[in-house]
Protein backbone atom coordinates (compact mmCIF):
# COMPACT_ATOMS: atom_id res chain seq x y z
CA UNK A 1 0.00 0.00 0.00
CA UNK A 2 1.36 3.51 -0.96
CA UNK A 3 1.42 5.87 2.15
CA UNK A 4 1.73 9.43 1.78
CA UNK A 5 4.21 11.25 3.76
CA UNK A 6 1.72 13.32 5.99
CA UNK A 7 -0.32 10.49 7.00
CA UNK A 8 1.24 10.23 10.76
CA UNK A 9 0.25 13.62 11.29
CA UNK A 10 -3.50 12.47 11.51
CA UNK A 11 -2.16 11.33 15.20
CA UNK A 12 -0.93 14.57 16.10
CA UNK A 13 -4.20 16.59 14.06
CA UNK A 14 -6.60 14.18 16.15
CA UNK A 15 -4.66 14.75 19.35
CA UNK A 16 -4.58 18.78 19.23
CA UNK A 17 -0.69 18.65 19.11
CA UNK A 18 -0.82 21.04 15.86
CA UNK A 19 -0.13 24.65 16.62
CA UNK A 20 -2.34 27.37 14.47
CA UNK A 21 -0.20 27.16 11.03
CA UNK A 22 0.39 23.47 11.02
CA UNK A 23 -3.27 22.67 11.56
CA UNK A 24 -4.01 25.17 8.73
CA UNK A 25 -1.81 23.31 6.39
CA UNK A 26 -3.13 19.95 7.24
CA UNK A 27 -6.22 20.94 6.54
CA UNK A 28 -5.57 21.78 3.09
CA UNK A 29 -4.04 18.71 2.64
CA UNK A 30 -6.43 16.91 3.97
CA UNK A 31 -8.89 18.39 1.51
CA UNK A 32 -6.51 17.57 -1.82
CA UNK A 33 -5.39 14.34 -0.67
CA UNK A 34 -7.50 11.37 -1.08
CA UNK A 35 -5.33 8.82 0.62
CA UNK A 36 -5.30 10.91 4.05
CA UNK A 37 -8.43 11.90 3.98
CA UNK A 38 -9.70 8.20 3.57
CA UNK A 39 -7.30 7.25 6.58
CA UNK A 40 -8.34 9.82 8.73
CA UNK A 41 -12.23 8.75 8.38
CA UNK A 42 -11.28 5.85 9.27
CA UNK A 43 -9.34 6.61 12.32
CA UNK A 44 -11.42 9.47 13.25
CA UNK A 45 -14.32 7.63 14.52
CA UNK A 46 -12.74 5.14 16.05
CA UNK A 47 -9.83 7.30 17.96
CA UNK A 48 -13.10 9.49 19.08
CA UNK A 49 -14.85 6.16 20.49
CA UNK A 50 -11.68 4.65 22.40
CA UNK A 51 -10.98 8.25 24.19
CA UNK A 52 -14.44 8.23 25.29
CA UNK A 53 -13.85 5.08 26.83
CA UNK A 54 -13.13 5.02 31.08
CA UNK A 55 -10.92 2.42 32.76
CA UNK A 56 -13.08 0.02 35.26
CA UNK A 57 -12.13 1.71 38.57
CA UNK A 58 -10.17 -0.88 41.10
CA UNK A 59 -11.66 -2.36 44.65
CA UNK A 60 -11.65 0.32 47.19
CA UNK A 61 -9.72 -2.33 49.57
CA UNK A 62 -7.54 -3.05 46.80
CA UNK A 63 -6.59 0.23 46.62
CA UNK A 64 -6.33 0.73 50.62
CA UNK A 65 -3.91 -2.18 50.95
CA UNK A 66 -2.17 -0.40 48.04
CA UNK A 67 -2.11 2.14 49.45
CA UNK A 68 -0.88 1.25 52.90
CA UNK A 69 2.01 -1.03 51.52
CA UNK A 70 3.20 1.91 49.72
CA UNK A 71 3.00 4.15 52.45
CA UNK A 72 4.97 1.65 54.91
CA UNK A 73 7.51 1.52 52.67
CA UNK A 74 7.81 5.45 51.48
CA UNK A 75 6.61 6.98 54.44
CA UNK A 76 5.95 10.97 53.58
CA UNK A 77 7.46 12.11 56.73
CA UNK A 78 10.92 11.82 58.42
CA UNK A 79 9.86 12.48 62.34
CA UNK A 80 6.91 12.56 64.02
CA UNK A 81 3.69 12.43 62.69
CA UNK A 82 0.99 14.21 64.04
CA UNK A 83 -2.96 14.73 62.95
CA UNK A 84 -1.91 18.57 62.33
CA UNK A 85 -5.32 18.78 60.98
CA UNK A 86 -7.36 17.93 64.44
CA UNK A 87 -5.26 20.08 65.66
CA UNK A 88 -6.33 22.89 63.25
CA UNK A 89 -9.35 21.90 63.94
CA UNK A 90 -9.19 22.41 67.66
CA UNK A 91 -7.70 25.62 67.47
CA UNK A 92 -9.13 27.31 64.73
CA UNK A 93 -12.77 28.30 64.18
CA UNK A 94 -13.30 28.55 60.71
CA UNK A 95 -15.06 31.44 59.57
CA UNK A 96 -17.88 31.69 56.99
CA UNK A 97 -16.12 32.16 53.81
CA UNK A 98 -17.15 34.82 52.79
CA UNK A 99 -15.28 36.44 55.93
CA UNK A 100 -12.33 34.57 55.38
CA UNK A 101 -11.49 36.10 51.72
CA UNK A 102 -12.23 39.25 53.25
CA UNK A 103 -9.29 38.26 56.35
CA UNK A 104 -7.00 37.38 53.64
CA UNK A 105 -7.24 40.46 51.91
CA UNK A 106 -7.06 42.71 54.66
CA UNK A 107 -4.35 41.06 55.71
CA UNK A 108 -2.68 41.23 52.43
CA UNK A 109 -3.12 44.80 52.46
CA UNK A 110 -1.67 45.25 56.21
CA UNK A 111 1.37 43.02 54.71
CA UNK A 112 2.28 44.84 51.72
CA UNK A 113 1.97 47.97 53.94
CA UNK A 114 4.39 46.87 56.63
CA UNK A 115 6.61 45.60 53.92
CA UNK A 116 7.08 48.75 52.21
CA UNK A 117 6.98 50.60 55.63
CA UNK A 118 10.18 48.20 56.80
CA UNK A 119 12.27 48.12 53.41
CA UNK A 120 12.12 52.36 53.92
CA UNK A 121 13.56 51.77 57.33
CA UNK A 122 16.53 49.54 56.02
CA UNK A 123 19.67 50.85 56.33
CA UNK A 124 21.31 52.23 53.23
CA UNK A 125 24.58 50.27 52.98
CA UNK A 126 23.96 46.81 51.79
CA UNK A 127 26.35 44.16 51.29
CA UNK A 128 24.27 41.76 48.68
CA UNK A 129 21.08 41.91 47.44
CA UNK A 130 18.84 39.04 46.17
CA UNK A 131 17.26 39.54 42.65
CA UNK A 132 14.35 41.58 44.24
CA UNK A 133 16.81 44.22 45.10
CA UNK A 134 16.41 44.11 48.61
CA UNK A 135 19.19 42.66 51.12
CA UNK A 136 18.43 39.77 52.94
CA UNK A 137 19.68 40.90 56.06
CA UNK A 138 17.31 43.86 55.94
CA UNK A 139 14.21 42.07 55.20
CA UNK A 140 12.55 41.87 59.13
CA UNK A 141 11.04 39.15 61.09
CA UNK A 142 8.33 40.68 60.85
CA UNK A 143 7.86 40.40 56.95
CA UNK A 144 8.90 36.66 58.05
CA UNK A 145 6.14 36.19 60.25
CA UNK A 146 3.56 38.28 58.41
CA UNK A 147 4.54 35.87 55.12
CA UNK A 148 4.09 33.08 57.25
CA UNK A 149 0.42 33.85 58.37
CA UNK A 150 -0.72 34.96 54.84
CA UNK A 151 -0.04 31.99 53.45
CA UNK A 152 -1.23 29.77 56.42
CA UNK A 153 -4.55 31.90 55.56
CA UNK A 154 -4.68 31.29 51.75
CA UNK A 155 -3.75 27.42 52.85
CA UNK A 156 -6.67 27.07 55.17
CA UNK A 157 -8.98 28.22 52.58
CA UNK A 158 -7.91 26.03 50.12
CA UNK A 159 -7.89 23.56 52.12
CA UNK A 160 -11.25 24.27 53.66
CA UNK A 161 -13.26 24.91 50.29
CA UNK A 162 -14.71 21.51 49.89
CA UNK A 163 -15.04 20.16 46.35
CA UNK A 164 -19.21 20.52 46.23
CA UNK A 165 -18.70 23.68 47.11
CA UNK A 166 -17.54 26.45 44.04
CA UNK A 167 -14.02 25.54 42.62
CA UNK A 168 -13.72 28.94 41.10
CA UNK A 169 -13.33 29.89 44.46
CA UNK A 170 -9.53 28.09 43.96
CA UNK A 171 -9.39 30.42 40.96
CA UNK A 172 -9.44 33.90 43.33
CA UNK A 173 -6.96 31.93 45.76
CA UNK A 174 -4.80 31.27 42.86
CA UNK A 175 -5.28 35.19 41.89
CA UNK A 176 -4.92 36.15 45.62
CA UNK A 177 -1.67 34.16 46.05
CA UNK A 178 -0.58 36.11 42.87
CA UNK A 179 -1.51 39.04 44.03
CA UNK A 180 0.12 39.17 47.31
CA UNK A 181 3.72 38.44 45.33
CA UNK A 182 3.58 35.23 47.72
CA UNK A 183 6.12 33.16 45.61
CA UNK A 184 8.33 36.50 45.66
CA UNK A 185 7.87 37.05 49.08
CA UNK A 186 9.50 33.18 49.72
CA UNK A 187 12.45 33.88 47.63
CA UNK A 188 12.73 36.62 50.10
CA UNK A 189 12.59 34.91 53.31
CA UNK A 190 14.18 31.89 51.96
CA UNK A 191 17.49 33.83 51.86
CA UNK A 192 16.89 35.43 55.05
CA UNK A 193 16.45 32.01 56.46
CA UNK A 194 19.39 30.97 54.67
CA UNK A 195 21.93 33.73 56.14
CA UNK A 196 20.43 32.30 59.57
CA UNK A 197 20.93 28.75 58.58
CA UNK A 198 18.33 28.03 59.86
CA UNK A 199 17.43 24.34 58.15
CA UNK A 200 14.19 24.00 59.07
CA UNK A 201 12.36 27.24 58.37
CA UNK A 202 13.98 26.42 54.71
CA UNK A 203 12.23 23.41 54.42
CA UNK A 204 9.27 24.79 55.30
CA UNK A 205 9.80 27.18 53.32
CA UNK A 206 10.18 24.82 50.20
CA UNK A 207 7.82 23.07 51.11
CA UNK A 208 5.40 26.28 51.12
CA UNK A 209 7.10 27.44 47.66
CA UNK A 210 5.97 24.00 46.17
CA UNK A 211 1.95 24.23 47.19
CA UNK A 212 1.65 28.13 46.28
CA UNK A 213 3.77 27.39 42.90
CA UNK A 214 1.37 24.73 42.45
CA UNK A 215 -2.01 27.46 43.54
CA UNK A 216 -0.64 29.87 41.43
CA UNK A 217 -0.91 27.32 37.91
CA UNK A 218 -4.11 26.41 38.72
CA UNK A 219 -6.09 26.97 35.48
CA UNK A 220 -9.71 26.73 34.61
CA UNK A 221 -9.44 23.54 32.39
CA UNK A 222 -7.87 21.27 35.24
CA UNK A 223 -9.63 22.97 38.18
CA UNK A 224 -11.18 20.61 40.15
CA UNK A 225 -9.29 17.52 39.63
CA UNK A 226 -6.69 20.14 40.45
CA UNK A 227 -7.83 21.31 43.43
CA UNK A 228 -8.34 18.37 45.29
CA UNK A 229 -4.85 17.42 44.23
CA UNK A 230 -3.75 20.41 46.15
CA UNK A 231 -6.22 20.23 49.20
CA UNK A 232 -4.89 16.20 49.73
CA UNK A 233 -1.10 17.56 49.01
CA UNK A 234 -1.70 20.29 51.99
CA UNK A 235 -3.92 18.23 53.91
CA UNK A 236 -1.36 15.39 53.63
CA UNK A 237 1.61 17.54 53.90
CA UNK A 238 1.46 18.49 57.73
CA UNK A 239 2.36 22.40 56.32
CA UNK A 240 -0.48 24.00 58.44
CA UNK A 241 0.85 22.44 61.51
CA UNK A 242 4.47 23.65 60.65
CA UNK A 243 3.41 27.14 60.22
CA UNK A 244 1.52 27.66 63.24
CA UNK A 245 4.66 25.85 65.04
CA UNK A 246 6.98 28.47 63.45
CA UNK A 247 4.56 31.48 63.92
CA UNK A 248 3.67 30.78 67.63
CA UNK A 249 7.27 31.27 68.45
CA UNK A 250 9.93 33.40 68.03
CA UNK A 251 11.49 33.16 64.97
CA UNK B 1 6.65 27.17 34.36
CA UNK B 2 8.26 25.39 37.06
CA UNK B 3 7.77 21.99 37.39
CA UNK B 4 6.53 21.61 40.88
CA UNK B 5 8.21 18.06 40.78
CA UNK B 6 11.82 19.33 40.91
CA UNK B 7 12.44 20.24 44.12
CA UNK B 8 10.78 16.97 46.14
CA UNK B 9 13.48 15.04 43.00
CA UNK B 10 16.31 17.19 44.40
CA UNK B 11 15.63 16.58 47.91
CA UNK B 12 14.96 12.70 47.54
CA UNK B 13 18.14 13.25 45.26
CA UNK B 14 19.83 13.77 48.64
CA UNK B 15 18.72 10.82 51.14
CA UNK B 16 15.44 12.83 51.98
CA UNK B 17 13.13 10.19 52.53
CA UNK B 18 9.93 12.00 52.97
CA UNK B 19 10.58 13.60 50.10
CA UNK B 20 10.60 10.15 48.51
CA UNK B 21 7.38 9.66 49.98
CA UNK B 22 5.68 12.37 48.68
CA UNK B 23 6.50 11.83 45.44
CA UNK B 24 5.14 8.33 45.44
CA UNK B 25 1.79 9.85 46.79
CA UNK B 26 1.88 12.04 44.42
CA UNK B 27 2.25 9.25 41.27
CA UNK B 28 0.38 6.57 43.39
CA UNK B 29 -2.57 6.72 41.41
CA UNK B 30 -1.03 6.85 38.00
CA UNK B 31 1.36 4.62 37.83
CA UNK B 32 -1.14 1.95 39.27
CA UNK B 33 -3.47 2.56 36.26
CA UNK B 34 -0.70 2.72 33.70
CA UNK B 35 -0.21 -0.39 35.21
CA UNK B 36 -3.46 -1.74 34.89
CA UNK B 37 -3.57 -0.62 31.61
CA UNK B 38 -0.70 -2.40 30.46
CA UNK B 39 -1.04 -5.93 32.19
CA UNK B 40 -4.88 -6.37 32.15
CA UNK B 41 -6.06 -6.49 35.96
CA UNK B 42 -5.13 -4.85 39.22
CA UNK B 43 -4.31 -7.70 40.58
CA UNK B 44 -1.20 -7.89 38.79
CA UNK B 45 -1.09 -3.95 38.25
CA UNK B 46 -0.38 -3.46 42.18
CA UNK B 47 2.31 -5.54 42.14
CA UNK B 48 3.92 -3.99 38.86
CA UNK B 49 3.34 -0.94 40.73
CA UNK B 50 5.32 -1.33 43.54
CA UNK B 51 7.80 -2.84 41.91
CA UNK B 52 8.19 0.38 39.11
CA UNK B 53 8.44 2.24 42.71
CA UNK B 54 10.79 0.03 43.72
CA UNK B 55 12.85 0.46 40.44
CA UNK B 56 12.93 4.21 40.99
CA UNK B 57 13.86 4.69 44.63
CA UNK B 58 16.85 2.58 43.74
CA UNK B 59 17.94 4.14 41.01
CA UNK B 60 17.11 7.87 42.08
CA UNK B 61 20.69 8.82 42.38
CA UNK B 62 21.61 8.05 38.88
CA UNK B 63 18.28 9.60 37.85
CA UNK B 64 19.85 12.73 34.99
CA UNK B 65 17.10 15.05 35.48
CA UNK B 66 17.14 15.58 31.36
CA UNK B 67 13.36 14.56 31.20
CA UNK B 68 10.68 14.78 33.77
CA UNK B 69 10.56 12.92 36.42
CA UNK B 70 6.92 12.21 35.48
CA UNK B 71 8.15 10.64 32.28
CA UNK B 72 10.98 8.80 33.70
CA UNK B 73 8.42 7.63 36.35
CA UNK B 74 6.46 6.57 33.67
CA UNK B 75 9.18 4.68 31.22
CA UNK B 76 9.82 2.90 34.57
CA UNK B 77 6.59 2.03 34.86
CA UNK B 78 6.31 0.82 31.15
CA UNK B 79 9.64 -1.47 31.63
CA UNK B 80 7.86 -2.72 34.89
CA UNK B 81 5.11 -4.00 32.93
CA UNK B 82 6.35 -5.27 29.80
CA UNK B 83 8.99 -7.23 32.16
CA UNK B 84 6.14 -8.41 33.98
CA UNK B 85 4.18 -9.81 30.48
CA UNK B 86 7.36 -11.52 29.58
CA UNK B 87 7.29 -13.40 32.56
CA UNK B 88 4.03 -14.27 32.63
CA UNK B 89 3.91 -15.79 29.63
CA UNK B 90 7.09 -18.13 30.42
CA UNK B 91 5.05 -18.75 33.80
CA UNK B 92 2.28 -19.77 32.13
CA UNK B 93 4.30 -21.96 29.40
CA UNK B 94 5.89 -23.38 32.35
CA UNK B 95 2.62 -24.46 34.23
CA UNK B 96 0.80 -26.19 31.69
CA UNK B 97 3.10 -29.58 32.63
CA UNK B 98 2.62 -29.13 35.84
CA UNK B 99 -0.44 -30.58 38.51
CA UNK B 100 -2.80 -27.90 39.88
CA UNK B 101 -2.33 -27.11 43.54
CA UNK B 102 -3.52 -29.58 45.69
CA UNK B 103 -4.45 -28.38 48.45
CA UNK B 104 -8.74 -26.34 47.89
CA UNK B 105 -8.33 -23.20 49.68
CA UNK B 106 -4.99 -22.00 48.20
CA UNK B 107 -6.57 -22.18 45.04
CA UNK B 108 -10.14 -20.56 46.25
CA UNK B 109 -8.04 -17.99 47.97
CA UNK B 110 -5.39 -17.14 44.42
CA UNK B 111 -9.16 -17.24 42.62
CA UNK B 112 -10.52 -14.78 44.48
CA UNK B 113 -8.10 -12.26 44.84
CA UNK B 114 -7.69 -12.63 40.73
CA UNK B 115 -11.55 -12.24 40.56
CA UNK B 116 -11.80 -8.34 40.33
CA UNK B 117 -9.00 -8.27 37.99
CA UNK B 118 -9.94 -11.40 35.32
CA UNK B 119 -10.38 -9.15 32.04
CA UNK B 120 -11.46 -11.91 29.76
CA UNK B 121 -13.89 -14.48 31.02
CA UNK B 122 -16.94 -14.02 29.16
CA UNK B 123 -17.93 -15.26 25.90
CA UNK B 124 -17.18 -12.55 23.04
CA UNK B 125 -21.23 -11.06 22.60
CA UNK B 126 -21.01 -10.22 25.94
CA UNK B 127 -17.99 -7.87 26.59
CA UNK B 128 -18.61 -4.56 26.24
CA UNK B 129 -17.08 -2.06 24.33
CA UNK B 130 -14.46 -1.25 27.34
CA UNK B 131 -13.66 -4.63 27.18
CA UNK B 132 -13.55 -5.26 24.00
CA UNK B 133 -10.78 -2.40 23.07
CA UNK B 134 -8.93 -3.61 26.69
CA UNK B 135 -9.13 -7.20 25.29
CA UNK B 136 -7.79 -5.75 21.57
CA UNK B 137 -4.82 -4.32 23.27
CA UNK B 138 -3.75 -7.54 24.65
CA UNK B 139 -2.52 -9.04 21.93
CA UNK B 140 -0.75 -5.83 20.48
CA UNK B 141 2.87 -5.79 20.88
CA UNK B 142 4.17 -4.45 23.74
CA UNK B 143 5.52 -1.52 22.57
CA UNK B 144 2.65 -0.49 20.60
CA UNK B 145 0.43 -1.53 23.55
CA UNK B 146 1.89 1.54 25.44
CA UNK B 147 2.05 3.92 22.61
CA UNK B 148 -1.88 3.20 22.12
CA UNK B 149 -2.42 3.35 26.05
CA UNK B 150 -0.09 5.91 26.76
CA UNK B 151 -1.95 8.27 24.32
CA UNK B 152 -5.54 7.42 24.88
CA UNK B 153 -5.95 7.18 28.45
CA UNK B 154 -2.91 9.22 29.90
CA UNK B 155 -3.36 12.00 27.16
CA UNK B 156 0.20 11.85 26.63
CA UNK B 157 2.27 14.29 24.22
CA UNK B 158 3.57 12.33 21.32
CA UNK B 159 7.25 13.71 22.32
CA UNK B 160 6.48 12.56 25.69
CA UNK B 161 5.90 9.25 24.53
CA UNK B 162 8.80 8.94 22.58
CA UNK B 163 10.97 9.69 25.58
CA UNK B 164 9.55 7.29 27.74
CA UNK B 165 9.40 4.60 25.12
CA UNK B 166 12.80 5.32 24.21
CA UNK B 167 12.27 6.06 20.19
CA UNK B 168 11.16 8.40 17.61
CA UNK B 169 8.13 10.16 17.37
CA UNK B 170 7.17 9.18 14.48
CA UNK B 171 7.40 5.31 15.69
CA UNK B 172 4.55 6.58 18.08
CA UNK B 173 2.43 8.14 15.68
CA UNK B 174 2.95 4.56 13.83
CA UNK B 175 1.98 2.69 17.05
CA UNK B 176 -1.03 4.49 17.66
CA UNK B 177 -1.73 4.72 13.70
CA UNK B 178 -1.84 0.79 13.14
CA UNK B 179 -3.77 -0.22 16.96
CA UNK B 180 -6.70 2.31 16.18
CA UNK B 181 -6.48 0.85 12.94
CA UNK B 182 -6.39 -2.71 14.05
CA UNK B 183 -8.81 -2.03 16.45
CA UNK B 184 -11.40 -0.94 14.39
CA UNK B 185 -11.24 -3.92 12.53
CA UNK B 186 -11.79 -5.82 15.54
CA UNK B 187 -15.29 -3.80 16.23
CA UNK B 188 -16.12 -4.65 12.64
CA UNK B 189 -15.81 -8.32 13.46
CA UNK B 190 -17.15 -8.84 16.85
CA UNK B 191 -20.21 -6.45 16.31
ZN1 LIG C 1 -1.66 12.80 2.11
Amino acid sequence: MKTCAKQYQIVDYFFDELNEIQKNEFEKHLANCEDCRNYFESFFSTAALIKEQKRIKPKPEMLDLYYQALKTKYPTRKKFSFRAKDLLDFLIIKPSFPIRIAEAAVLLMIGIFIGRATIWKAEPVQQFTNGNGYAASHVSELILNHYLQETEMILLDVVNTSPDEDDQVLLSFAQLAQYGNLLQKTSLCRSKAEETNDEKLIMLIDDIELILLEICNIEQRTLTEKANEIREQINESNLLFEIKNFTGKEI
Amino acid sequence: MKNPDDKLVKKAKMGDSGAFGKLVKRYQNKVLYLAYDLVGNYYDAQDVAQNAFYQAFKNLPFFKEQSTFSTWLYRITTNAAIDFQRSRKRRQAASLNQPMSENKEDRELIDTLKDSAKPFDKKVEDLDLKELIRKTTESLPPQQRAAFVLKYFHDKPTEDIAEILNCDPITVRGHILRATLKLKKQLKAEK
